[in-house]
């Protein structure tokens, strides 16, 4: 019955207005469309993108983009998609509907993701394509580039002209844009463009039949356009961070970037260590001496940090790590997403000591969970890891206006002034959070000892010092679980007594989003539970989730499941996995169609 | 004045004889002589037994991981340069293991006085060969004699930029404490590398042998403020050269910091209502 009822669903999706968004949007007739732009770097495709992404975005549409780039500067192909919508927008969509390319292979690249209202807008400078059972326009972006203005550099605006035009875009609006981003250069670059633009769409109104859509401005503007990292690189500094070290890396180098590039205003320090041993190490010690403090790596470079994960445990600094995964082992492919780093975040370190990991799944929950960041490691005095991963990072989505009154700075048991009397720093405690100086405060002399210590930080072996601090430090966990719950309440998605249940965290959060709306669309049969933090593992929240249910979906972006391990470890129940590690973004049709075939 | 006695934590356990008994009292009186509070002072060990002179010595401290001092040093230094930050560590803690983060610290320049105990051996896990360790030297990792040449702290800080290097001897107390006191008043990166014999993993390298085998640089005409003649003492004498070896005037790596960012970091005020984050969120979002 119920796999019926999704046939005849998807079905109907082949109308192009509906496909991606179900019955809903099919009533309201909402408009979604996904464009990618191919190209090899260096074609300027990703600057279109942007543009694009901008101008859907100040005429109020929800914006969504999703790059595929290599790990070369040059030579290799290059796509960037953007979905705008009027509707809420959480993923990728499972086809394209406009392909516009500088290079004839993506037309093949992307042949699994065409529909019957694909459209392809492809360079035929140099040929045609013959043969094509996908609606095409070949447009000589290149020749007409070099013939008009001398260089083929501008071919990408060109393509923007010929776009926007199809798309029925009104022409100040992208005007606006183009003016935005190129007058930051100089003069006849933007002139060259604005001409370029007009080439390209005087071309499209003589050539290509008509407006296939005609967009409307629907005033939500005020909105922002921001990937993960800038979100984080903000959220530090207004969550009071004012001390960064870092190592290139991607895809975690933006952070570093922006921090050094505007936490000097704040009175703030980011620096570029000698690689991430220093860096965990630099920010262990600023974090000592009283700051705020974070770094933020990958894969590779969170390797190298583990060592002193364990330091920062055991001498009780807050620190802030932010975690980017990408495609692992070792080198693997460093601008694609992956959530196989995931156990490594939970539990690497040698000792037993309790840290903190967030799993935001969207770009504003990557701002204010970062925020949220620095006050969990201050207050329970412990290393937390903000752990995404290369698709919330890297790609860009409108954000609300972010809300800075819904930010707090609390510093927990930090002391500033003069202690009198007995000092304690390591204080055995019912929470097991001690009072915490900075040097050079009077009276609160103590030693951060990566050696098992006595209550002042000095080196003790004897084993009822050393239980009595093993229990201490693992009674902050306690602490952190009931903070986390206040926090972070579990969110449930979709129909609280649905049989079927959704488990999932990070990147793939938009996805799930996307497939429960489809199957609910006609009636109330699944849920979705969003990990917004895996450690402490939220097992209580979980076994009430999956209570009264008949098939547990666990989805993540790796090969092994693994967190459908520890939820199949938590709950003693069989879980399915749903997995995907080929680098690339779940699109809603690569789930359902695991759901459709049990 | 602040007395010796207020940097007594602990009496120093270390086997009978060892070098760095030495080199402890003389950090305390050398912090003494620069006028320094408890307070003020953050001590940063990595692993070792010279890294255990955070349990001795009284002050803020910090023991890190083996290797690693310099780099949470460097951290503490550029969150709050009004600090006084001292590292001790041994030969294989700065030599073998964070020899990447002695080399970025000497070239950065940063303010932090830098004591090696250099001991030619690793003595905490009972008597390896170090980077130090002379060619042949007999160890439980070099039965038949060490096959690789060792390395000169000295030499190597000298090429990476060090603005004050020096080299004592744990049998020449007055010095050390000279030596110490001179690095803990210079501006910038000091390293006083300390010949600390083992008296028990090292039975090559003991006082008597140094005894025979130093030179003290400042008994014999040398400018230590010529870099090139630096070199050519090193380079050229069959000796092992005690005393300040080099110093110059630099910029400091806190003193560009606080120029940049316009004061010091611990200062910054974070709270939400002292600060415009409007332009910052406008700068950050236009991509
Ligand atoms: C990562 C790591 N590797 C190895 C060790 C073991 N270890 C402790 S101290 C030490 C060598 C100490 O030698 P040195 O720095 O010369 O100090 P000394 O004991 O000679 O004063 C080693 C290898 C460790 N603590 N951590
Ligand atoms: S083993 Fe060597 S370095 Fe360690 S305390 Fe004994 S003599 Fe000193
Ligand atoms: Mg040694």
């Amino acid at each position: 019955m119920f796999f019926q009822l999704y046939r005849r669903q998807y079905n109907f999706s082949l109308d192009r207005k509906v496909y991606s968004l179900g019955i809903l949007t099919f009533l309201t007739m909402g408009l979604d469309l996904f464009i990618t732009i191919g190209g090899r770097a260096g074609d300027g495709s990703f600057l279109i993108g942007d543009i694009l992404a901008k101008v859907f975005r100040f005429i109020g549409y929800d914006v969504l983009t999703y790059r595929d780039f290599p790990s070369n500067i040059r030579g290799l192909p290059t796509y960037y998609s953007v979905r705008a919508s009027d509707k809420p927008i959480y993923a990728v969509k499972d086809f394209i509907d406009y392909l516009v390319t500088f290079e004839l292979e993506a037309v093949e690249y992307f042949k699994r993701s065409y529909s019957e209202n694909t459209v392809i807008i492809y360079d035929n400078s140099i040929k045609d394509i013959k043969d094509l059972d996908v609606k095409n326009y070949g447009v000589p972006f290149k020749r007409m580039s070099i013939s008009s203005l001398g260089s083929e550099l501008f071919k990408n605006t060109i393509a923007l002209g010929v776009l926007t035009y199809i798309l029925g875009i009104d022409e100040k609006h992208v005007l606006n844009i183009l003016m935005e981003t190129f007058m930051k250069m100089r003069k006849d670059i933007l002139d060259k463009n604005i001409k370029a633009y007009r080439i390209g769409r005087e071309y499209a109104i003589g050539n290509i039949e008509g407006r296939e859509v005609a967009i409307k401005t629907i005033g939500r503007g005020g909105r922002l356009l921001l990937n993960g990292n800038e979100a984080i690189a903000l959220g530090a500094i207004i969550a009071g961070c004012r001390f960064y070290a870092g190592y290139p890396i991607t895809p975690a180098t933006e952070i570093m970037e922006l921090l050094i590039m505007h936490m000097p205003k704040y009175q703030g320090i980011a620096v570029q260590a000698e690689d991430e041993i220093a860096a965990i190490n630099m920010i262990i010690g600023a974090s000592y001496a009283g700051l705020r403090a974070m770094t933020a790596t990958s894969g590779p470079g969170f390797s190298l940090m583990t060592e002193s994960l364990s330091l920062a445990g055991m001498i009780e600094v807050p620190i802030v790590i932010v975690y980017v995964q990408r495609v692992g082992p070792s080198t693997g492919i460093a601008t694609k997403m992956e959530q196989a780093d995931t156990l490594q975040a939970l539990f690497s370190g040698h000792g037993e000591f309790p840290r903190i990991v967030l799993t935001p799944g969207t770009v504003e929950e990557a701002f204010y969970m970062t925020t949220e960041a620095f006050n969990l490691a201050e207050r329970i005095q412990c290393p937390v890891i903000v752990l995404i991963d290369q698709f919330i990072a890297q790609n860009r989505e409108t954000v609300n206006t972010l809300d800075l009154s819904r930010v707090r700075i609390e510093r927990g048991k930090l002391i500033t002034s003069e202690v009198i009397g007995d000092y304690r720093r390591y204080e055995i405690t019912d929470d097991g959070i001690s009072p915490r100086t900075i040097p050079p405060v009077k009276g609160g002399i103590y030693l951060a000892n990566s050696n098992e210590h006595d209550e002042k930080g000095y080196t003790a072996e004897n084993p009822w010092i050393r239980e009595a601090m093993v229990n201490k430090r693992l009674r902050k966990l306690e602490v952190a679980k009931k903070t986390l719950k206040e926090l972070f309440p579990y969110k449930i998605y979709g129909y609280k007594d649905a049989r079927i249940a959704f488990i999932g965290y990070g990147s793939v959060h938009g996805v799930i989003l996307e497939v429960i709306e489809r199957l609910n669309s006609k009636e109330p049969k699944a849920k979705y539970l969003q990990l917004m933090y895996l450690w402490p593992f939220p097992s209580e929240e979980i076994n009430e989730f999956i209570h009264n249910t008949d098939k547990i979906y666990v989805i993540e972006h790796n090969a092994q499941g693994q967190v459908s391990e520890l939820v199949k470890w938590t709950t003693g129940v069989g879980i399915s996995k749903i997995l995907k590690y080929d680098g690339r973004a779940f699109r809603p049709i690569d789930v359902l169609r695991v759901v459709e075939n049990g | 004045m602040v007395s010796e006695g207020e940097f007594i934590l602990k009496n120093p356990v270390w086997c009978p004889g060892c070098g760095h008994y030495a080199v402890l009292t003389a950090l305390r009186r050398a912090v003494v002589k620069a006028n320094l509070k408890p307070e003020e002072i953050v001590l940063v060990t990595g692993i070792g037994c010279s890294s255990r002179f955070t349990d001795f010595f009284r002050s803020y401290g910090f023991h890190g991981v083996h290797g690693r001092a310099l780099p949470a040093a460097i951290g503490i230094k550029m969150a709050n340069p009004r600090l006084k930050v001292i590292v001790a560590s041994g030969d294989g803690d700065t030599y073998a293991i964070g020899m990447s983060h002695f080399i970025h610290a000497a070239r950065r320049n940063i303010g932090i006085t830098h004591i090696v105990m250099n001991n030619q051996v690793y003595g905490l896990t009972k008597g390896q060969y170090s980077p130090t360790s002379v060619r042949g030297f007999i160890s439980s990792t070099s039965p038949k004699g060490n096959l690789e040449k060792p390395i000169d702290g000295v030499l190597l800080a000298l090429s990476a930029g060090a603005t004050y290097i020096a080299r004592g001897f744990s049998g020449n107390l007055d010095q050390l404490i000279r030596l110490i006191e001179g690095g803990l008043r210079h501006k910038g990166y000091a390293l006083i590398d300390v010949l600390s014999p083992c008296v028990t993993f090292n039975k090559l390298n003991t006082y008597e042998w140094f005894k025979r085998n130093i030179l003290d640089i400042e008994q014999i005409n040398h400018n230590p403020s010529n870099r090139l003649e630096a070199f050519k003492m090193i380079l050229t004498s069959s000796k092992i050269l005690i005393g300040l070896i080099y110093q110059s005037t630099e910029e400091t790596f806190e003193d560009l910091m606080m120029s940049s960012i316009g004061g010091v970091p611990i200062d910054a005020n974070i709270s939400l209502g002292e600060n415009n984050y409007e332009n910052l969120i406008k700068e950050i979002t236009s991509i």
